[in-house]
């Protein structure tokens, strides 16, 4: 045993004797292919005046922050910010820091901006760690040649989100992500799945060649890009099932992370309610016009007109929208008519997900894959992780890269052939924001950082830069800007995106009263999801309703039912009484 | 050598007896359960990452032996010097893991030792009140008080700094002190009785007397807790963040979105990697460590 | 006890030393623990103030609150459930194995060199690699690999409802041998031969022997592993997080899972419901904790 310890304590004694002499490397590790086109320093530069500057490096990357980086530092290379020093080298570092995990360790930070999701903006205000930006984001933007300010760009929503009581901004919107279907524009074209005009046309309803007229989708109007897509649940479903007799797997989504689809669902709830009547799950202020009063296997029955306030907030657990988006999981994970790709149910990731859909093309071991249900921003993320060029090298760069392929994000089915017409509304889900740290500058030495670092964020959300992050992303910032100028650059899937969006209405989940802010990881849109359902074994909790329509046999109608178990009156009253009016 | 020969004769004599037997077919169930997966994972570590097809059932046609290379040039971390960005490799993870984990094991389990031995010992009513303490504290679930440990850290200097971290993890909030305590409870008074006739001070009993009767399971826990800051990524993540661990490594490398890396073999081949120097530490200490701890018969 | 048997210059002596020697390690946790978390404890009795960015007072609001939430909500009836479900087969299922496991290789069984390493593997390695393993295994690779020979599209083990909670138990179980082994072949080891050989010269069989001799001498430590996991009951996890993140079902939670997760989504308003869990938990679980150990104490074999 001696010995042993003996042994031991040479060791450590080497260890820490090889660790006085050395320092580990200096270079960057090789990183073999992930090399961009920007040919940034690996190392800070001493010679120039550095701001740090943080990037939750999800799905959305970080070439959208080098690009801006690299024009930044241009424009101000001969600037002098602090003595002895010229130019400006932008640093990002990149973290998947949500905005809780950023908040609570920002004012250690060397950051200086931090761009992250999931931030709660009455958290991050009462912290009293975030600075006040409120002249940067209310000034006209003239010197970018601008004649609007950034807060001109916000929506109503965010402007009433945003905009605190004593007229403070301490954040803004960064990027935008919607859950929804997409769709691969190839096959639809290939296999003919669009759904022609003639409903009688003696191949169910859909088309029998691309010249045929088609019908006029969703949005009622013919000649659009949704012309040909199912415009109801009824027709999305006569979609997968003729899908399933061309042998397409009809939809497949990440299992391994089942809020994915309940998100879905939510958002789909939402386009059925539109942007006034969603709004009341955060702000318990208006008249409901949609409330289910019973549902039974025969249909629905609606109560009349009911004003929320929080006091009644749990009504909202019978809303219509709620009640088809069960019925439309319902029907599209019944086990016998077998929908789904298996594994949205098992243990798959959000990535392996993309890859086996856009790979399943092209696979003899896989059925081909329809629809993939995820957010606006999968496709770059997939383009990220690597999948399309693999794929190129090995089907070829004609078929298989991303320019090659063509996607869509298609508009969500309406619920009922009276809602056809009617306009979209998306949710915005992922509470992103963009702040500065509070005590920035106060370091001494660095008294320029803090005019630094307000400069660079205006400068990220002139117009210019908010149409580079769309045209290095192919995603949207969370805000009004013009990107028709760069339409024909980006992919079908992107466009399709912008498409829908200049036609939505923009659900921000969230609200500045108190029965919101001080209750928001329980009042969480997706959080409506939990039902209380008696299958035989007593009232049994469930959360998920893929897993609980497809595992544990629970009917939409039931989970529907078993909302309003879960939110009672009692449950609401003990949980938010203090907010009562 | 003897003890071959021990076994040999006690193996036969143990054939016969019905519960040996049947705790040897359940110990072979469950060496089956463990193995499983990590058979599968060296298989898997194997596997062409970039191919389009899943991966997921190995098939021993083309292994990629360089996955391991590769694997190793990205388990780094960059961490912020006086000279600019640093990216220890696993060697330095490595030589960072051993102070950390030796240090920090010694100060978890030297201290809650020898306050369970003071409140054992000694039966005054602090003594009972550590001993209601820890098991509160134990079962006390602590909501959001990070913030403040970091702050706590920083202002008394011990943020970043290896003797910082071995002062914060030398308390006895423990289950090792109820362990501890309750050997120490079992021995009878005579032991202190005898010593201190023969003029022995307290401090000597201690150590002279007392220590080496706990020596097996002070060396016990010292492992189990060797092992626990091994594995432990967040404390270095959080306290350490210019001396990552191998741990540590480890997450990064499993949160890093580098292309060549996100994949399912390539994510399995950084966990074999991460296994790879604690299964060599184990096959050269562990028979030696554990056949001391554990078996029974002849004693030091 | 000593201090009875000690006359008063001395008992002055130890008093002196008691006192230099417990005063640091005190000192620590008056720092790092009651420094650290006392405000965290006190969330319980305040509400968080927007406007200030501090907490204030607010008396028992949030107990009361919690309390009729735990005993109403069907979510927490299935933590409770869970919780001691799990507790009742992890501790009964896998002490009891833990301890003749020991014996086993106290006794010197077959393979006792190759079953001391299995036993001991899982604690070794990282938790975060044999999660990502197991999982990989169950839910991805065994369903590809049914499908591959012809069977038919099935969802893995802890994907598949029916078996998931009987997976996540088994798993604990296997995954948390180790330390207990240690421990229990360890108290075994320091048994002295004198005794166990006197009770193989008696012709007392193995199973007798276990009983009269071995677990006796070791009850004090069997006994402290027990009262451990009483008081860890409500913190058990059952590798949820590890398995699901913050995805797990809701007719599989526990009640530490329940707390964890909602501690990782809080708002700061929303930590004083947290905190005050935490402490209605610990008022139930700590005089039960101690409340068992007494009595074990009391009852169990006694070793002298």
């Amino acid at each position: 045993m001696k010995k042993l310890i003996a042994l031991l304590l040479c060791i450590v004694a080497i260890v820490s004797l090889s660790l006085v002499g050395c320092t580990p490397s200096t270079e960057k590790p090789n990183t073999v292919d992930s090399t961009d086109e920007f040919d940034r320093d690996t190392k800070i530069n001493t010679g120039k005046t550095t701001l740090f500057i943080s990037n939750f490096n999800g799905a959305f990357g970080e070439k959208w922050l080098k690009a801006a980086a690299a024009r930044y530092e241009e424009i101000h290379k001969d600037d002098v910010y602090e003595p002895g020093k010229q130019g400006v080298q932008i640093w990002i570092d990149n973290a998947k820091q949500g905005g809780k995990d950023i908040i609570s360790g920002m004012d250690n930070s060397r950051d200086a901006i931090f761009f992250t999701e999931y931030v709660y903006y009455s958290d991050l205000v009462s912290s009293g760690k975030a600075l006040d930006i409120t002249e940067i984001a209310t000034q006209k933007l003239t010197k970018f040649g601008e004649n609007k300010s950034i807060a001109d760009k916000f929506t109503d929503e965010q402007k009433n989100y945003l905009i605190t009581k004593n007229d403070k901004i301490y954040m803004l919107p960064h990027y935008q992500g919607f859950r929804g279907i997409t769709y691969d524009i190839d096959l639809f074209e290939s296999e003919l799945l669009y759904l022609s005009a003639d409903k009688n046309n003696g191949n169910d309803g859909f088309i029998i060649d691309m010249d045929e007229t088609m019908s006029k989708g969703p949005d009622g109007v013919a000649g659009t890009y949704d012309d040909g897509l199912p415009a109801t649940y009824d027709e999305f479903f006569a979609l997968c099932s003729k899908m399933k007799d061309l042998g397409i797997t009809p939809v497949i989504w990440t299992g391994s992370n089942p809020v994915y689809f309940t998100e879905f669902l939510a958002s789909l709830a939402c386009d059925y309610e539109g942007l006034e009547q969603s709004m009341l799950n955060f702000t318990f202020d208006g008249t409901a016009k949609n409330l289910v009063s019973s549902a039974t296997e025969s249909g629905i029955t609606m109560m009349g007109d009911t004003a929320i306030t929080p006091n009644n907030g749990y009504l909202l657990a019978k809303q219509a929208g709620k009640y088809y988006a069960l019925q439309f999981a319902d029907r599209l994970l019944n086990k016998s008519s077998k929908y789904i790709d298996l594994r949205s149910v098992g243990a798959l990731s959000h990535t392996e997900a993309q890859k086996t859909y856009i790979a399943s093309r092209f696979l003899s071991t896989e059925s081909t894959i329809g629809m993939l249900i995820e957010s606006n921003y999968w496709e770059n993320e997939a383009d990220d992780m690597g999948y399309f060029k693999t794929m190129a090298k090995q089907y070829g760069e004609d078929r298989a890269s991303r320019n090659a392929r063509r996607f869509g994000f298609m508009p969500f089915p309406k619920a009922t052939q009276d809602k056809v017409g009617e306009g979209v509304t998306l949710v915005d889900y992922l509470m992103t924001g963009a702040f500065i740290r509070g005590n920035v500058g106060q370091e001494t030495g660095k008294e320029y950082e803090k005019a630094l670092a307000l400069d660079f964020l205006q400068f990220l959300y002139t117009d210019e830069s908010l149409v580079e992050f769309t045209l290095y992303t192919g995603c949207p910032k969370s805000l009004n800007y013009n990107v028709d100028s760069i339409m024909d650059k980006v992919s079908p899937y992107t466009r399709s995106v912008f498409e829908m969006r200049a036609r939505a209405d923009i659900v921000y989940p969230y609200c500045d009263k108190d029965i919101y802010v001080d209750n928001a990881s329980n009042l969480n849109y997706a959080n409506f999801y939990k039902t209380v359902v008696n299958k035989g074994q007593g009232n049994t909790p469930y959360q998920y309703p893929s897993n609980t329509i497809y595992k544990d046999g629970v009917t939409g109608l039931e989970y529907f039912n078993g909302l309003s178990v879960q939110f009672s009156k009692e449950y609401w009253d003990n949980a938010y009484s203090r907010y009562y009016i | 050598m003897i003890d071959k020969k021990r076994s040999v004769k006690q193996v036969r004599g143990n054939g016969r007896s019905p519960l040996m037997i049947i705790l040897f077919v359940l110990l072979i169930v469950y060496a089956v359960t463990i193995l499983l997966p990590i058979v599968w994972g060296l298989f898997e570590a194997l596997m062409d990452g970039d191919k389009i097809e899943s991966t997921i059932i190995p098939w021993p046609s083309d292994w990629k032996f360089d996955n391991f290379f590769k694997a190793f040039g990205f388990f780094y971390v960059p961490v912020e010097s006086e000279i600019g960005t640093v990216y220890p490799d696993l060697w330095f993870m490595f030589g960072y893991t051993m102070l950390y984990a030796v240090g920090s094991a010694f100060m978890a389990t030297f201290v809650p030792c020898i306050v369970a031995y003071l409140t054992a010992r000694f039966d005054y009513f602090f003594s009972r009140l550590i001993n209601v303490f820890v098991v509160v504290a134990i079962a006390l679930p602590i909501v959001g008080s990070l913030p403040s440990e970091i702050q706590m850290a920083k202002t008394l200097g011990l943020y970043d700094k290896f003797w910082g971290i071995w002062i914060m993890k030398s308390h006895f909030i423990s289950v090792y002190y109820l362990i501890f305590y309750a050997r120490f409870k079992s021995f009878p008074t005579s032991y202190e009785e005898a010593a201190q006739i023969d003029g022995a001070g307290h401090l000597r009993i201690f150590f002279r007397v007392i220590l080496p009767l706990v020596k097996n399971l002070f060396w016990t826990v010292f492992l189990i807790m060797f092992i626990a800051f091994w594995n432990d990524y967040y404390t270095p993540l959080v306290y350490m963040p210019t001396y990552p661990t191998v741990a540590y490594g480890m997450w990064y490398f499993n949160n890093s979105t580098e292309n060549v890396i996100s994949n399912v073999p390539m994510k399995i081949t950084g966990c074999v990697l991460m296994l790879i120097p604690i299964l060599v530490l184990f096959a050269i200490f562990g028979k030696r460590l554990m056949g001391n701890l554990t078996e029974g018969g002849d004693k030091e | 006890m000593l201090r009875v048997n000690f006359r008063n210059k001395r008992s002055r002596k130890q008093f002196i030393f008691y006192s230099l020697m417990i005063a640091l390690p005190v000192l620590q946790v008056v720092i790092f623990y009651f420094g650290v978390n006392i405000n965290s404890i006190l969330l319980a009795f305040k509400n968080y103030d927007r406007d200030t960015g501090d907490y204030v007072w607010t008396g028992f609001e949030h107990f009361t609150k919690m309390i009729k939430e735990m005993t109403t909500d069907v979510t927490w009836a299935f933590a409770f459930r869970n919780s001691v479900k799990v507790w009742l087969v992890s501790s009964v299922v896998s002490m009891a194995l833990a301890l003749f496991f020991s014996y086993y290789i106290y006794k010197r069984g077959v393979l006792k060199n190759f079953f001391r390493v299995m036993l001991f593997l899982p604690s070794i390695v990282s938790s975060i690699v044999m999660v990502i393993l197991f999982r990989n295994l169950v839910d991805n690779f065994i369903p590809a690999l049914v499908l591959r020979l012809g069977g038919e599209e099935m969802l893995g083990l802890l994907a598949d409802h029916n078996t998931t909670m009987l997976v996540l138990i088994v798993y604990g179980i296997v995954m948390g041998f180790g330390t207990n082994v240690l421990l229990l072949s360890g108290a075994m080891s320091s048994i002295s031969t004198s005794i166990t050989e006197a009770a193989q010269i008696d012709g007392a069989n193995r199973w007798c022997e276990f009983w009269r001799i071995v677990f006796p001498q070791i009850f004090p430590t069997f006994l402290t592993i027990f009262i451990i996991s009483i008081a860890n009951l409500f913190s058990n996890q059952l590798n949820l997080f590890s398995f699901y993140g913050s995805n797990a079902e809701a007719q599989f939670s526990t009640v530490g899972y329940i707390l964890y997760k909602r501690t990782l989504s809080a708002s700061y308003a929303e930590y004083s419901d947290l905190a005050a869990i935490g402490i209605l938990l610990t008022l139930i679980i700590v005089p039960i904790t101690l409340g068992i150990r007494k009595i074990l104490e009391k009852v169990g074999p006694s070793n002298d």
